[in-house]
């Protein structure tokens, strides 16, 4: 069951929560007599095409409100650098200084250089580009979305925020020599 | 006034609503697609299809009542209305005025 809701909330990113749910007691129901297997492709597949429907049905609105998400990321990427990663890479690095955290695993490799020393300006690049650029199409996704149906959708901010920093560390960790 | 136009996948999926009744949701309808053309279509592209032809009202969608085999998730039924059984209808119409005269595998269309 904690599978099917977490589909559900990631399919209700970008389908009404009323569309969301039924479809996913589909996906469940067809995963019972096609093997669990199919459950997670199905999903992906179906959450792409509801993607790429609305990116198709209204492109233009959706760039002009993207600029307007531009703000928002700034405001949510400076919160969670201040927030969530330099404290997250201090103590990580405090973990190494003590030797509890193994120097070679992810954290201060990934996370420390990547928002401090810029030791891969490539991976940076791609980082910024990730978080300026596609973080606000998916907000400018959600503001695109009609009043009416923006209320049971769940933001995107977080998940695309995440998303980012989660690309930007495996990049930066199969780059970054420091 | 004609009908709007279907696309060919658009079409197979109200025929398969047809075809599958007053039982026509999601698995069903997927089912009888790949019964009767061998394909099994992609899930995403069946909902969204599904939903193209809610707004373009030629079917009605309502839910059912939440079922426990499917953790408490309502089904979503589908209807054709009476513009999407036109629509339809007038496409395969439009199919069979094709096809009249010509002869195809098994010839028989061939008139």
């Amino acid at each position: 069951m904690r599978r099917e809701k977490a589909a559900q909330l990631i399919l209700s990113l970008v389908t009404p929560q009323e569309i969301a749910i039924p479809t996913i007691g589909d996906l469940a129901e067809e995963a019972s007599f096609r093997g669990s297997a199919s459950f997670w492709p199905d999903v992906g597949r179906t959450f792409a095409s509801q993607l790429w429907r609305d990116l198709c049905s209204c492109p233009i609105r959706l760039a002009i409100l993207a600029l307007s998400g531009f703000p928002l990321i700034l405001i949510w990427s400076s919160l969670l650098l201040y927030i969530v990663i330099l404290p997250v890479a201090g103590m990580i690095a405090l973990l190494q200084l003590v030797g509890i955290w193994p120097v070679d695993h992810i954290g201060a490799y990934t996370i420390g250089p990547m928002m401090l020393a810029g030791t891969a300006p490539w991976t940076n690049w791609l980082f910024a580009f990730t978080t300026y650029a596609i973080s606000p199409l998916f907000v400018g996704y959600y503001l695109a979305v009609p009043a009416a149906e923006r209320s049971p959708r769940r933001s995107p901010t977080l998940p695309s925020s995440a998303s980012s920093v989660f690309w930007g560390c495996w990049c930066s960790k199969r780059t970054c020599t420091w | 006034m004609s009908a709007p136009s279907l696309g060919d996948f658009e079409q197979i999926v109200l025929l398969a609503i047809l075809r599958v009744g007053e039982n026509a949701y999601g698995v069903p309808i997927r089912a009888e697609i790949a019964a009767c053309t061998g394909r099994d279509p992609a899930p995403g592209a069946l909902y969204t299809t599904l939903d193209r032809l809610e707004e373009k009202a030629m079917v009605t969608s309502r839910l059912g009542d939440p079922t426990p085999q499917r953790g408490g998730r309502a089904k979503r039924f589908f209807t054709v209305t009476a513009g999407g059984l036109a629509a339809v209808t007038q496409a395969q119409r439009s199919y069979q005025r094709l096809l009249k005269g010509l002869r195809l595998l098994g010839g028989a269309n061939a008139t």
